[in-house]
């Protein structure tokens, strides 16, 4: 299979204005934006507007994009921010990783669902909540691997990295979220 | 955790080991507690974190963003316009240019590149090598008699055993065989095993002879004669 060009090429495409360039990007991360902007938000239509507001912020911005392999760590940092003015901006009560509406919908709507589904569901609030306290150097390998299932060399090849900086990057996020969420249980305990 | 340890997790997570040193690191991490629990961490994000388990992108979503942002740069202000494409122009003066090259060389670069590509490692962990997945599972309870019993599959890998059995205080002590199954080109031993409700010891028994803790159990417990059993809480 041919390797994947590069993140840094489309960049450098879109900067010198090539705008069709920039759909390939966004292609390659709307799983990820995705995946983010469906924690701040309750419906799949505010996700979506979000979404979209992430990757038009990132098309304005692009230009001042230094160092364009680095495009997945930069896209991850606007959505976090993004994702952040959301929530203070629509003033109630949707940091995802408390008690949510969302939250109380699912238990009413679904009875019947298992206890491990629903320790599930929690640990994977903690691991967002762990993750949110990463950089995104080390936070987007992360994501893209366990969640989009990329492989370390498709990753390794649209980022210009090494596979094994990737893995060392992933290995220590890795350690970080443990680590963070021993310390939220500890800290739940007290 | 020692810097050692921690690489060879890392390795054994990213499925870099023969099997032959899987089995040590199991054994290593078996006796770190730090180890043992970032391994934990691990499969539980497997398992909780499957790729399958993300949000799908709504169908069209790519084509409705580039409608936006073709609306938003038409409808710029032409001086943001004549901004952009000063900033534009200056990149790519102070950006290096493809330069036009003998064919000789040309072909030299690309037998470069094509070694340098050919020598990239090839990633074990994600040509679908089953991750170890945790020891012992819950299949299904029952009530027999007065007590709950909880019918519980253990699990564990090892290429070179002729034999593995699970021993515990739930079978008196007394070895329960494991079959041999292939999985992924690895030979994992399993089994079924009636368990009442409440807290259990266990180790498996490899070969008959060789008592091992379960490298995968999250707490372990002196067994008092210099081992430790896995504890099981069900």
């Amino acid at each position: 299979m041919a390797p994947e060009v590069s993140d840094g090429a489309y960049v450098r495409r879109v900067q010198t204005g090539e705008r069709d360039a920039f759909r390939i990007l966004m292609e390659r991360y709307q799983r990820m934006v995705f995946d983010l902007t469906n924690q701040y938000s309750s419906t799949t239509a505010d996700a979506e507007d979000l979404a979209q507001e992430i990757f038009v912020k990132a098309f304005r911005n692009i230009d001042r994009l230094r160092q364009p392999d680095q495009f997945a760590s930069w896209l991850y940092g606007i959505a976090i921010n993004q994702c952040r003015d959301y929530a203070k901006n629509i003033r109630r009560n949707t940091y995802p990783f408390s008690a949510t509406d969302h939250e109380e919908h699912r238990v009413m709507g679904e009875d019947l669902r298992q206890d491990e589904a629903l320790e599930a569901d929690e640990r994977s609030k903690q691991l967002w909540a762990a993750l949110h306290e990463l950089s995104p150097t080390y936070a987007t390998p992360f994501l893209l691997k366990y969640r989009d299932g990329i492989s370390y060399r498709a990753m390794a090849q649209r980022m210009d990295l090494s596979v094994s900086a990737l893995k060392v990057r992933v290995h220590r996020a890795r350690k970080k979220l443990r680590e963070l969420m021993k310390e939220d249980v500890e800290e739940k305990r007290l | 955790m020692t810097e050692d340890l921690d690489t060879q997790i890392r390795q054994f997570i990213d499925g870099e080991l023969p099997p032959a040193d899987e089995q040590d690191a199991l054994h290593r991490i078996a006796d770190d507690e730090e180890a043992r629990h970032l391994l934990r961490f691990e499969l539980q994000v497997r398992a909780d974190w499957n790729p399958g388990s993300a949000p799908e992108v709504p169908a069209g979503f790519a084509d409705r963003t580039m409608a936006a942002i073709e609306t938003e740069t038409t409808a710029a202000p032409s001086s943001s316009r004549v901004v952009q494409q000063l900033r534009r122009l200056g990149r790519w003066l102070t950006t290096p240019q493809p330069v036009a090259l003998r064919p000789a060389l040309g072909l030299a670069v690309v037998m470069v590149l094509v070694v340098a590509i050919g020598l990239l490692p090839f990633d074990r962990f994600d040509s679908g090598s089953t991750p170890t997945s945790s020891s012992v599972t819950r299949v299904a309870a029952d009530a027999q008699g007065e007590r709950q019993v909880v019918w519980t599959r253990f699990m564990y890998a090892n290429d070179e055993a002729s034999s593995v059995a699970v021993a515990g205080d739930f079978s008196g002590w007394e070895p329960v065989s494991l079959t041999a199954q292939s999985v992924n080109g690895r030979t994992v031993w399993t089994g079924l095993v009636p368990v009442p409700k409440g807290e259990h010891q266990y180790m498996f028994v490899i070969d008959g002879s060789k008592w091992v803790t379960d490298p995968l159990a999250p707490i372990q417990r002196d067994d008092g004669f210099g081992h430790k059993n896995a504890v099981l809480r069900l």
